[in-house]
């Protein structure tokens, strides 16, 4: 199969101004080594209080909290949030799935202008981005880095993507999880056309690791409905067997396939503390990461 | 089943058609490349069972409607003669009936007649098949008789019914010399029969010449027997077994014996009213009949003194098969022996004359007529006892003349011609004069049977008191009566299914013998050989059905019995037919009433070699042997087209779902 066909020109400039206004941060706390604008898991010097705590040797004397041993007359040091940056892993299925193409456009499309948008949107706030394909296996990696000249490597990555093989989403992952030293914010885009039970390994295992993940699922509405009039050789995209079958006949097995399907990765996601989204083709990239974004703002 | 059609079966790959479609539709559907073939195989895979047995079903509906196509064009037929009609055109089409009595028995279903089914059967059978020459080959003349229709089988007097037996093996010859003559190559033969041993004579040596003739005939003639073997065990007969004509104290009388025959052997005792009918006047005597056979001795049956002939019928009530229910006889009184004396030289004619004319009863004589050889043709031989025949032995018309004669009941005695000519005829041969200087004697002599038997009260023939001077040479086979010393024969008798051949070898002249002058031997002998042929002489006579009459059957005229027979065909059936005064009474042969028949593996083995089915047919319907069936698979494909009409139809839901 060809490539997507996807180039960073079209990354339209409105929607990137229009969504930097509202920043992407992350629901947990994050260990940087510089400052940023996301709460660090270590206590800082910002403005903002978050606790007293008593004082023991060898703290800072100018951080007791004088007015407390007034009223006290025992000792406390005043503590307050830190900022730290953000170091966020955008993992892309590639898998054959991903290339079907409905009246909307094909999903891997769809996906790579989501991921080069965060990843503009991330870099700009002076977050660090990565990005790691995954299909048969990890087809790429690149670490996270906040420099600019990194997002270039990402549009690279994403303009060479080509949608083939099959999902092997699951040890991709558990493999992510591995190899990310710090807290991240890890972005999944995919179909996640795997039995959820497998699913549920990887993202508890990239939740342990106290990462904030985040799924975005992508579904063509032509594979929602499923209308389809006629008797069809369905052709595997990650290169299974054909199959015959009449939709109309089906049809009523394939939704509630779907439904079963999707209620279980719903119900995985939510006890495996994932943010899950499920995106529709028919709406814009843009409205969901708005959504997306400013959700996240909003908790 | 066989095809009226069969070259519409080269349309069965067509069969094929479905499937090539399905196969074919199956490229030509519409690729998709999908990606969410995790839903769509898991509902593939719950639908898979049913939806793969409806697609199986779909096809093999149509796979079916198409064979329902080619097979109705075919026209098929659905029998148990397979291969009746599988080459299909014939040629020519020979039915064998076995008109015999016994194919008159009813069958199971009470309606129809062995016969009368086998015919409609046949004609039903032959309107189904294509159309060819129908031939029926008569069972009278043995003639072939080209149909122009089948149905014409129902009509023609040729395949009514007879009460003579049948002749198969002769049936069969006929049949093949009519194929030989026709020289084709497909031929169907139907025999309908019942199988009795008597029709068939399945040990007669002429099954083997019709096997080897029917194979040598190209390939392609098949032989059908439609067999009716089934018999009925409550069916009786009657037959009379003797008649005769008394006075007693001034009243004449008939007396009877007749039998009546059952097929059970343990059929329970059961009253059977015997009708007597004689003259037109019935009367009826029950008669307690118990097992297979009872016998009514010398029934007496009044008649007027003033009736000198007559005839009567007895008969039981009818059952399942009528033919064997009644029985004619005639009543006569003896009539004066009428011999006829044919003699080169007078002077052996005249004693010849002499001892035949004087009968031993008193105030009797027999008519006797000298003639000569050339005048046997005037002679009215249905009167005839004995014929006496001095010269060389007859030759020509002359030979064949009396060769009837004989067949038909007459006695013959031969005596040498004076001349040293060697003649023959009846299988014996004058060769020539021999002279005894001492005179011969006989030696030996039958006393026990026939011309030289002892008399009444037991004394023997003075045969041994006989000198005979000169004989004449006589060979060939015959049952010597008297020999001469020197082991030659001086009366012999030739074997003859009927009637009676003497041949003396010297005659009464005075120089030969002394037959004249000893004349006891001689006049006892003359008289019985006239008395034995006499016996066919009386006016009335029983006779069975299908023994040739010896003169033409246009100058009888039928007095009682079936009134469907035709005048060449009366010796062929149950009645009483008059010429003059004379009359005769025909019935079925007492071997008629035999109901052996012949067993499965004998018959097998008379067809041995010819292409030859069997069917047993017991039912007594008419319907056809083999019947069109194509509406059967007309109705098949009617219904596989709708089924797959119903199978087609998108279910409700999704109608439901697409109309949301």
């Amino acid at each position: 199969m060809a490539t997507s066909n996807w180039t960073r020109t079209q990354l339209e400039p409105a929607v990137l101004a229009r969504l930097s206004a509202v920043p992407l941060v992350s629901r947990r706390l994050m260990l940087g080594h510089l400052s940023g604008r996301h709460r660090s898991a270590h206590r800082g010097s910002s403005v903002e209080f978050a606790e007293y705590r008593r004082y023991v040797p060898g703290d800072d004397l100018r951080r007791v909290d004088w007015r407390a041993f007034g009223r006290t007359e025992r000792y406390y040091v005043k503590e307050f949030e830190a900022d730290t940056n953000l170091r966020c892993c955008l993992v892309l299925d590639t898998s054959g799935s991903m290339g079907f193409r409905g009246k909307h456009g094909s999903k891997i499309q769809y996906a790579q202008q989501m991921i080069g948008t965060l990843s503009y949107l991330a870099i700009q706030q002076g977050d660090a981005v990565g990005i790691a394909c995954a299909a048969e296996g990890l087809v790429t990696q690149l670490p996270p880095r906040r420099n600019p000249a990194h997002l270039s490597s990402i549009f690279e990555v994403l303009e060479r993507l080509e949608p083939k093989g099959s999902t092997q989403l699951v040890p991709v992952l558990h493999e992510l999880a591995d190899s990310l030293r710090q807290r991240a914010m890890v972005v999944v885009v995919s179909d996640f056309f795997v039995d959820s039970s497998e699913l549920r390994g990887c993202f508890e295992h990239l939740r342990f690791k106290k990462h904030d993940v985040t799924a975005f699922q992508l579904l063509d509405p032509m594979e929602i409905e499923f209308d389809l009039k006629r008797p069809m050789r369905f052709l595997d995209l990650e290169g299974g067997a054909a199959v015959f079958a009449d939709p109309i006949e089906i049809a009523d097995r394939y939704h509630l396939a779907r439904e079963t399907f999707q209620r279980s990765l719903q119900q995985m996601f939510l006890e495996a503390g994932v943010e899950y989204h499920c995106l529709q083709l028919d709406e814009t990239y843009d409205q969901a990461l708005m959504r997306f974004l400013v959700d996240r703002n909003q908790r | 089943m066989s095809f009226l059609y069969p070259l519409f079966l080269a349309a069965l790959p067509l069969i094929a058609l479905p499937i090539v479609i399905h196969l074919v539709n199956q490229r030509r559907y519409q690729t998709m490349p999908w990606g969410a073939m995790l839903f769509l195989l898991a509902a593939n895979r719950l639908s898979r069972g049913l939806a793969r047995i409806r697609r199986w079903l779909i096809l093999a509906m149509r796979v079916i409607a198409v064979t329902g196509i080619v097979i109705v064009l075919t026209r098929p037929l659905s029998s148990g003669w397979l291969g009746a009609a599988a080459g299909g055109r014939v040629d020519n089409t020979i039915i064998l009936l076995d008109r015999s009595p016994s194919m008159l028995q009813r069958g199971i279903s009470g309606d129809l007649t062995k016969f009368e089914a086998a015919k409609l059967q046949l004609v039903r059978t032959l309107q189904v098949l294509p159309k060819s020459r129908c031939v029926l080959v008569d069972n009278v003349s043995g003639n072939p008789l080209e149909l122009a229709e089948p149905e014409d089988l129902l009509t023609i007097p040729s395949a009514s019914p007879l009460s003579s037996q049948a002749d198969l093996p002769t049936l069969m010859a006929s049949a093949y010399q009519y194929l030989k003559a026709q020289q084709n190559a497909r031929n169907d033969i139907w025999i309908c029969s019942d199988l009795r041993r008597q029709d068939w004579s399945p040990d007669s040596g002429r099954w083997t010449a019709v096997r080897e003739q029917f194979a040598q005939l190209p390939p392609g003639t098949r032989i059908h027997l439609l067999a009716f073997p089934s018999q009925d065990p409550s069916d009786a007969r009657v037959r009379v077994t003797k008649v005769a004509q008394t006075d007693e104290d001034g009243q004449t009388q008939l007396l009877l014996s007749a039998v009546v025959e059952r097929n059970s052997a343990t059929a329970p005792v059961q009253k059977i009213p015997l009708q007597f009918e004689v003259n037109g006047a019935r009367t009826t005597l029950d008669v307690e009949s118990a097992g297979a056979r009872t016998e009514l001795q010398s029934h007496k049956i009044p008649i007027e003194s003033t009736q000198r002939n007559g005839w009567g019928r007895v008969a039981i009530p009818h059952d399942n098969n009528v033919a064997n229910d009644e029985y004619y006889f005639t009543f006569s009184e003896p009539s004066p022996p009428y011999a006829v004396v044919c003699a080169e030289d007078s002077a052996v004619g005249e004693p010849l004359r002499l001892a035949a004319e004087i009968r031993p009863e008193t105030n009797s004589k027999s008519r006797v007529d000298l003639v000569a050889p050339e005048a046997l043709a005037s002679i009215a031989w249905e009167q005839v006892g004995l014929l006496i025949w001095q010269g060389s032995f007859p030759q020509g018309k002359a030979l064949e003349t009396i060769q009837l004669f004989v067949d038909d009941g007459g006695s013959v005695i031969f005596f040498p011609p004076h001349s040293d000519t060697p003649s023959a005829a009846f299988g014996l041969e004058w060769q020539g004069w021999q002279t005894a200087p001492k005179g011969a004697v006989v030696e030996t002599w039958r006393s026990d049977a026939d011309l030289l038997a002892r008399t009444q009260s037991g004394a023997a023939l003075p045969v041994g008191t006989l000198r005979i001077d000169r004989f004449c040479q006589l060979t060939g086979e015959s049952t010597e009566l008297a020999r001469l010393s020197g082991a030659k024969p001086l009366l012999v008798r030739v074997p003859t299914a009927k009637g009676a051949v003497y041949a003396c070898s010297t005659t009464p002249d005075p120089q030969d013998s002394s037959l004249a002058s000893d004349g006891v031997v001689f006049y006892v002998m003359l008289q019985r050989a006239l008395d034995e042929g006499s016996r066919r002489l009386a006016s009335a006579r029983q006779i069975d059905a299908g023994t040739p009459w010896p003169a033409s059957t246009q100058t009888w005229r039928r007095l009682a019995g079936e009134s469907a027979a035709i005048s060449t065909e009366y010796p062929h059936h149950t009645g009483v037919y008059g010429t003059g005064d004379r009359m005769v009474a025909v019935n079925r042969s007492q071997r008629e009433d035999d109901t052996e028949t012949v067993k499965d593996e004998q018959l097998a083995g008379l067809f041995r070699g010819l292409d030859f089915v069997r069917v047993d047919e017991r039912s007594g319907q008419a319907t056809s042997l083999v019947q069109e069936i194509w509406r059967i698979f007309l109705v098949a494909m009617l219904v596989s087209l709708f089924v797959e009409a119903v199978l087609c139809l998108p279910r409700l839901s999704s109608l439901r779902g697409t109309a949301a």
